[in-house]
């Protein structure tokens, strides 16, 4: 279920990023799915979703899915070493990962944005572990 | 995280990441034109709501360019036709004339004053000499007065410095006689037709063409080109002369295109 609603999350927030606002939702929700499922199915979903979001935005295919593709690895990194799956560390890195993003495709309002998928996150984070 | 699931882990990362360079590389030497430019026209729809933030200043500059294409064609339209009108006026010939961009208007701002003398991209490197008529279609424009390699400067035919024999024509068709008379400028368009013997007919929206002055090298203003029309009339019975008020036909600060009258040497 939980799988489900990610993916579907997934879809969703590369349609809105990608076509009606620059929040970096993407960044979100794979965190999420790295956080939330453990799976290496999030390796291919931040390679599709990323080729699909650089296809769509004009940019040069390849590079926001290997951006992705670096963020999930690090994700999962960290989760050999801390606890992963807690809300601090959910908001901390879709914050500062949201941040580097927007860096990284040269968007402006930074700290605002990356606060609000940081938050978004942090929203859709508990509403899965509580009542999933 | 098993030995297994670890091994899938990093396996699934590096070949992700492998394939995601690949095309990162491949996209940049332009060899994935072809599929991306697939996967654009299969996301179309979408695509047109996607011009983003980032694409903007391109599009701006796109437009920019398109803009000032558009302008050049507009000058290309408005000369185009400027010449197809003179090349069916039968009068003045126009083998003699020679087609002119008008460049500057000197002390003319507009809603202010009026433009009194234009400055062409002609000289006497295209064989325009001081004197030369400027005419556009069979209207007398006014002539040159200063000439060097590539501008001459026009004195306006409504110019208050310039004075040149006029003759009036009616369409009325009342008499069929002309009235003669001496045409001096007033500015801003406008000239006064004076000493014309109270004898003549004058009358209110008769034509006023130049009776021609010109000298035997080819200088000065041909005969019969349109100076304009007459607005109002003045004669009293007290007065030796009767005088007119001619508007010219012409808005000299919209012209773009004029043509030289070319003397025989």
């Amino acid at each position: 279920m939980k799988e489900k609603i990610l993916l579907a999350a997934l879809i969703a927030s590369l349609f809105v990023e990608s076509s009606l606002s620059s929040l970096p939702l993407l960044v979100g929700v794979l965190i999420l799915s790295a956080v939330v499922t453990r799976k290496s199915w999030v390796f291919l979903a931040a390679f599709l979703t990323g080729v699909i979001f650089d296809a769509l935005t004009l940019r040069t295919i390849g590079l926001t899915s290997t951006f992705f593709l670096i963020l999930i690895f690090l994700i999962f990194l960290y989760e050999n070493k801390f606890e992963t799956e807690t809300l601090p560390f959910v908001f901390l890195s879709t914050f500062f990962s949201s941040f580097a993003f927007l860096i990284f495709l040269g968007f402006g309002s930074l700290i605002l944005q990356a606060l609000v998928v940081a938050l978004i996150t942090s929203l859709l984070f508990q509403l899965l572990s509580k009542k999933l | 995280m098993g030995n297994m699931a670890r091994r899938n882990f990093f396996l699934s990362f590096f070949i992700l990441i492998f394939l995601s360079i690949s095309l990162f590389v491949l996209a940049k030497t332009g060899l994935l034109s072809g599929p991306v430019e697939l996967i654009g026209k299969v996301v179309s729809p979408l695509h047109r709501l996607t011009i983003g933030s980032s694409s903007d200043s391109k599009i701006a500059t796109e437009n920019k360019n398109l803009v000032l294409k558009l302008a050049e064609t507009q000058k290309l339209a408005a000369e185009n036709s400027a010449l197809r009108d003179q090349f069916e006026t039968s009068y003045p010939k126009s083998q003699n004339l020679l087609p002119a961009n008008v460049v500057s208007a000197p002390s003319f701002i507009p809603g202010i004053s009026t433009p009194e003398y234009l400055i062409i991209d002609r000289g006497s490197n295209d064989l325009v000499k001081v004197g030369s008529a400027v005419v556009i279609k069979d209207n007398i424009v006014g002539k040159v007065t200063e000439v060097s390699g590539n501008l001459s400067k026009v004195m306006l035919v409504s110019n208050p410095s310039n004075s040149l024999s006029g003759k009036t024509v009616s369409l009325k068709g009342t008499t069929g006689a002309s009235a003669l008379g001496v045409l001096r400028g007033l500015g801003g368009g406008n000239l006064v037709l004076d000493n014309v013997v109270l004898s003549d007919d004058l009358a209110v929206g008769d034509y006023v063409v130049t009776k021609g002055d010109l000298t035997i090298d080819n200088s000065g203003y041909p005969p019969s080109l349109i100076v304009g029309k007459i607005t109002s009339v003045e004669k009293k019975s007290s007065d030796l002369f009767q005088r007119a008020k001619v508007k010219s036909l012409i808005d000299f600060s919209r012209l773009s295109t004029v043509f030289v009258a070319l003397q025989n040497n």
